[in-house]
């Protein structure tokens, strides 16, 4: 049988939010066409996302929004704005710039993440997510190649912050100093609920520098602090009884003589 | 092809159709809860995933941590494979019986001490709780008994690296029952343990630990003949062995070290009077014997070979036996900054060389050529 071949084309929509004052929204296309050197006919294929799946990932986006705010205080509100109209910007170069480089390379992967954004990520940024390999790997290669690889448990904002991680660490990576100075800068950017998604996300897709990155972040951010600020800082509820937390503390008194006294409340 | 990319992307589709589905009954039932099945708190990450972050922190917050909830306690108590006692100057004792028993799957314990706390009570609860532990660490124990060795002997049969340095009460009748219960040790010290390291405690660790790699006999000067070269004979895959200070071994030791433990790459000889020219040749005819029979073999190992060697105070040796020595082991170098040839208080063995001295020797010789 003569192998069909057929031109894909993808939206990527980017859905502004109100409570970013300065945000931009983008629309961008991807125009990706499959070269055949023996294609008779090419038939196409137009994925576009339909009105009621627009709408329901705009709720899911002010619900989203309105889960933050009940978190952040009203004042952190504003600076994360600021924080995310860069991090925008940033990913719209980055995009232009993967536009670009698409153009020259060939190799590319698409990913679909759990709120349906598609990202087109180069091979070997694919490669650094252990668990997309595997994926790649056990499918056969002419049907990888346009099939969108779904991502239940990953949401678009914390692929596009893996994505962008994998840039910066390969260009960072040619000092130590720069690699260092990087990562410190990419964890001071991230709050405490984005530090928690993009951890589980990268332990999901086992990426495993970023995972070690975030990793040593959390365990210097809860060294030498009390119980309480542990338990506050992950947002753990405390169900030791009054007794066994007594007891708890009498067996270990040693444990709780150099803590922090700024962390006790 | 084209029905099978077509039944694919079908499957792909239904499967995602069905993950919507499930976030939107999420939806509607908890108007809170946006991502049924999706992690939304702390509490709920992975417990491989905390062990990751919690094993980046000292013990000390561990222990903070497992006061946390009782999912972090159950999680840590189960996950935490090494734990570290050194840094309590007070109470490791009391620390050891209450902590120990919560951690049953201990691979890794260190109770080095500079002020002698353990006592036998603590390694008998070590050895009744943790029967995975393969590195134990007790230097400076002082105060512990052979109840202690005979206690580890039963429980931690899988020990592969023991430290007992400094641990002057153990008696070698103790020593040789572990010896014959813990066959996977590879790194045994024994530095200081005069008591203990004796020719009936080494033919045993010869006979039963056949897999050992490293031994350190610093300062026990109750070692002879008998047992290093029962030790040479039992366990052919020695790497380090230090008889510094083990006055009373003559080069029999030596000579059965450097026949029958070809991957012998460390050696110290430090204070050994008794070690002659005989030892020394010995050592340089091993290298030789080797890679015949590498060769015979089909593949001689370049990696093996003396790197370290400490013959400080050894004063009855030549230098023509030593730079015998020299000649047949390469990595064993006398030049500044790269000592690996250690003879301190030999005062007549000055003029022996290593490799690089003889290179620059021939250098230095050709220079006067062009001059004509």
């Amino acid at each position: 049988m003569a192998k069909e071949s057929g031109s894909s084309k993808i939206e990527m929509l980017e859905i502004s939010n109100e409570a970013m004052a300065e945000a931009q929204s983008s629309k961008i296309e991807m125009l990706e066409i499959n070269n055949e050197a023996m294609a008779e006919a090419q038939s196409s294929k137009t994925v576009t996302m339909k009105p009621a799946e627009a709408e329901e990932s705009k709720t899911e986006t002010q619900k989203i929004t309105d889960e933050e705010s009940k978190n952040v205080p009203i004042a952190a509100t504003e600076e994360e704005s600021k924080k995310l109209s860069i991090t925008k910007v940033e990913e719209s170069k980055n995009a232009a710039t993967a536009t670009t480089e698409g153009e020259k390379e060939e190799a590319k992967v698409s990913l679909k993440t759990l709120d349906g954004v598609t990202f087109e990520v180069e091979a070997w940024i694919a490669k650094e997510m252990e668990t997309v390999q595997a994926y790649i790997d056990d499918t056969s290669a002419d049907t990888s190649a346009a099939i969108a690889i779904p991502l239940h448990n990953v949401a678009g904002r914390e692929l596009a912050r893996m994505v962008e991680y994998c840039k910066e660490h390969r260009r960072a990576s040619v000092s130590a100093g720069n690699l260092k100075e990087f990562e410190e800068r990419f964890a001071a950017a991230l709050n405490l609920y984005e530090m928690k998604d993009l951890i589980i996300a990268a332990n999901y897709l086992n990426t495993k520098k970023l995972l070690e990155s975030l990793s040593r972040c959390i365990a210097k951010a809860i060294k030498n602090k009390s119980v309480e600020f542990v338990r506050d800082y992950f947002g753990v509820t405390n169900d030791y009884t009054t007794e066994e937390e007594a007891q708890y503390r009498e067996t270990n008194a040693w444990a709780f003589r150099n803590v922090d006294e700024d962390s006790r409340n | 092809m084209v029905g099978k990319d077509n039944l694919r992307a079908e499957d792909l589709n239904l499967c995602f159709k069905k993950l919507m589905m499930v976030a939107g009954s999420g939806n509607s039932e908890k108007g809170v809860n946006l991502k049924v099945g999706v992690i939304t708190e702390w509490k709920d990450i992975p417990v491989e995933l905390l062990m990751q972050i919690l094993s980046l922190v000292d013990d000390q917050t561990v222990i903070i941590a497992s006061g946390v909830c009782r999912g972090w306690r159950d999680a840590i108590y189960f996950g935490l494979a090494r734990l570290s006692l050194s840094w309590c100057s007070k109470n490791m004792n009391n620390l050891v019986l209450s902590l120990v028993p919560k951690f049953a799957k201990l691979q890794t314990l260190i109770l080095r001490q500079d002020k002698p706390q353990l006592e036998d009570n603590a390694v008998e609860t070590i050895a009744k709780c943790c029967h995975e532990l393969q590195i134990l660490d007790l230097s400076k124990s002082f105060k512990l008994t052979d109840r202690s060795l005979y206690e580890l002997a039963l429980g931690c049969r899988d020990l592969t690296k023991l430290n007992i340095s400094g641990c002057s009460a153990f008696s070698d009748n103790a020593l040789a029952y572990l010896a014959s219960f813990c066959r996977k040790l590879k790194v045994l010290n024994l530095c200081g343990c005069v008591r203990a390291a004796s020719d009936t405690a080494l033919q045993a660790i010869g006979q039963y630990c056949n897999q050992l790699q490293s031994l350190n006999l610093g300062w026990c000067d109750n070692v002879g003949d008998v047992g290093v070269t029962t030790l040479a004979y039992g366990c052919p895959d020695l790497r380090i062995v230090d008889l510094c200070g083990c006055v009373r071994i003559t080069d029999d030791s030596v000579i059965a070290l450097a026949t029958r433990c070809p991957h012998l790459r460390s050696l110290g000889l430090y204070y050994c009077k008794n070690i002659t020219d005989r030892a020394m040749y010995s050592l340089a005819h091993s290298k030789v014997n080797n890679r015949m029979w590498g060769t015979v073999k089909g593949g001689g190992n370049d990696e093996d070979g003396l790197r370290t060697l400490n013959i400080s105070q050894c004063t009855a040796l030549t230098p023509s036996a030593v730079q015998a020595v020299c000649d047949s082991f390469p990595s064993l170098h006398t030049c500044s900054g790269r000592h690996s040839l250690i003879m301190s208080g030999c005062l007549n063995l000055t003029s022996v060389h290593c490799a690089c001295a003889v290179h620059a020797h021939r250098a230095f010789t050709t220079f006067p050529y062009p001059a004509h």
